[in-house]
C-alpha cells in the first residue's frame, strides 16, 4: 500500500538525503559515502529485500530516479566544466602535462587486475577507469577543510584533476560510443565515434569563434527568464549528444565551459546550484 | 544507482586487491610527481595521500556499465562491475579522506 504513491517515495528518498547530509557536516565529512549509504539502505537491494516498500518501487517513482539520476550527471559535469580552468591549464599546461601523463599510470592497475578476473578487455576498461579517477568534489572539500588551499601541495593537485578531468571526458566520450549502442561491427562503431565527434567539434567551433553567442543568450533581466534559458539550453544540447550517440555528459561539460567564459557565471552558479545539488543528490538512488 | 552489493562477496579478493594496488600507485606516482617539481617531502606525502581518495566520477563511469545494451549487456558489465564500483568509492573515500586527516598532524 505505501508503496503505490510514487510522490510518498519521493520524499522518502529527499529526506534520507537531507539526513546523510545533515550526518556528513555533523561529522565533518564529505557527503558521497553518506549518500551512498542511504541509497543503498532504501533501495531494492536493502529494504526492498525484507518489505513490499522501497524508494523506486513504482514505476513512477523508478522513472523519475533514472532521469533525475541523468540530471544529476549533467548537472555536474555542467558545473565542473564552469569551474574549469583554461586558464591554469594555458599557464601551467607543461606542468600539467608531465603530472597528468604519470598519473595516467594509475589506469594500470584497475585494468591489470580487472583482466586478470574477468578475462574481458571492455570489463578491464571499465574497472581501469573506475579505479583512475581521483574525487574533485572530495578532495576539494578535504583540501578547504584542512587549510591547505593555496599552499604548493594544493596546486599540485588541482593542477592533476584539471588533467583528469580532460580525461575522464576523452574516456566517457569513447565508452558511451562503445557500450552503449547496438553496432558491433568496428565500421559502424567507428562512424558512429565519427558523428559524435562531429557534434562535439562544432560545439567547440562555437565555444572558441563565437564567444558572445552564449553572452547573449544569457542576457536577460528576468531571472526567471534567464533560468529557463540556461537549463533549456543544456537540455537540449546533451540530449542532442545522446541522440546522436555521444555521452550527455560530456556536452554538459563543454557547455559548462561555453557558460562559464561569460559574464554570467557568478549568477549561474548562483541560480543552478540547487538543481545540481538535488538532482547530484538523485544519482545515488 | 541500483545495486545489489551482495554481489560483492564473489569478487572479494578482487576488490581487496585493486583497493591496495590501487592506492599505493596513486600515492607513488603523485608523491614522485610532487618530488620532480621540487617539493619538499612533507608537501609530497601530502600530495600523495590527496589523490587517494575516488568519488562522483568513478561512480558516473559505474552507471554508464549498468546501462550498457547490446553484447556488452551481461552481467559481468551491468551487474558486477556497479557493485564493485561502489564499494570501492566507499571504501577510497574513506581511506582517503582518513589518510589526509592523518597527515595534517
Amino acid at each position: 500500500m505505501l508503496g503505490e504513491v510514487p510522490i510518498f517515495e519521493l520524499g522518502v528518498m529527499i529526506v534520507a538525503l537531507a539526513l546523510g547530509a545533515g550526518a556528513a557536516s555533523y561529522f565533518n565529512k564529505s557527503d558521497i559515502p553518506f549518500f551512498i549509504i542511504s541509497g543503498m539502505i532504501l533501495g531494492p537491494f536493502g529494504i526492498g529485500r525484507l518489505w513490499e516498500f522501497h524508494v523506486g518501487s513504482t514505476t513512477g517513482a523508478e522513472h523519475f530516479i533514472e532521469i533525475g539520476a541523468e540530471l544529476g550527471i549533467i548537472f555536474l559535469l555542467f558545473f565542473m566544466g564552469m569551474s574549469f580552468s583554461l586558464k591554469k591549464l594555458r599557464e601551467h599546461r607543461g606542468k600539467i602535462a608531465v603530472v597528468g601523463t604519470i598519473d595516467l599510470l594509475n589506469f594500470a592497475p584497475g585494468i591489470l587486475v580487472g583482466y586478470l578476473f574477468f578475462q574481458d578487455i571492455v570489463v578491464a576498461f571499465l574497472i581501469g577507469g573506475i579505479v583512475y579517477i581521483s574525487s574533485s568534489a572530495v578532495i576539494s572539500k578535504s583540501l578547504m577543510d584542512l587549510g591547505w588551499e593555496s599552499t604548493p601541495e594544493a596546486d599540485q593537485m588541482l593542477e592533476r584533476l584539471v588533467f583528469e578531468d580532460l580525461a575522464i571526458v576523452i574516456y566517457l566520450s569513447v565508452l558511451s560510443a562503445v557500450i552503449l549502442s547496438e553496432e558491433t561491427s568496428v565500421v559502424s562503431i567507428l562512424s558512429h565515434v565519427g558523428v559524435a565527434m562531429l557534434f562535439l567539434v562544432i560545439l567547440i567551433f562555437f565555444i572558441y569563434m563565437k564567444p558572445e553567442y552564449f553572452n547573449r543568450l544569457l542576457k536577460t533581466r528576468s531571472s526567471e527568464i534567464f533560468v529557463l534559458r540556461a537549463v533549456g539550453f543544456i537540455g537540449l544540447v546533451a540530449g542532442v549528444a545522446m541522440i546522436l550517440g555521444l555521452s550527455e555528459a560530456v556536452a554538459a561539460f563543454f557547455v559548462g565551459i561555453a557558460f562559464g567564459a561569460t559574464e554570467h557565471l557568478a549568477k549561474l552558479q548562483q541560480a543552478l546550484y540547487s538543481f545540481r545539488y538535488l538532482f547530484g543528490g538523485i544519482f545515488f538512488f | 544507482m541500483r545495486t545489489d552489493l551482495l554481489l560483492i562477496r564473489g569478487i572479494l579478493p578482487l576488490l581487496l586487491i585493486v583497493v591496495v594496488a590501487s592506492t599505493l600507485y596513486k600515492y607513488f606516482t603523485a608523491y614522485y610527481g610532487a618530488k620532480y617539481f621540487e617539493l619538499d617531502t612533507k608537501s609530497s606525502r601530502r600530495v600523495g595521500v590527496g589523490m587517494i581518495t575516488r568519488g562522483e566520477f568513478s561512480l558516473i563511469i559505474a552507471a554508464l556499465s549498468a546501462e550498457a545494451v547490446g553484447r556488452y549487456a551481461i552481467p559481468e558489465i551491468t551487474e558486477t562491475v556497479p557493485a564493485f564500483a561502489v564499494s570501492y568509492v566507499l571504501m577510497m573515500c574513506i581511506l582517503g579522506t582518513v589518510l589526509m586527516q592523518f597527515m595534517d598532524r
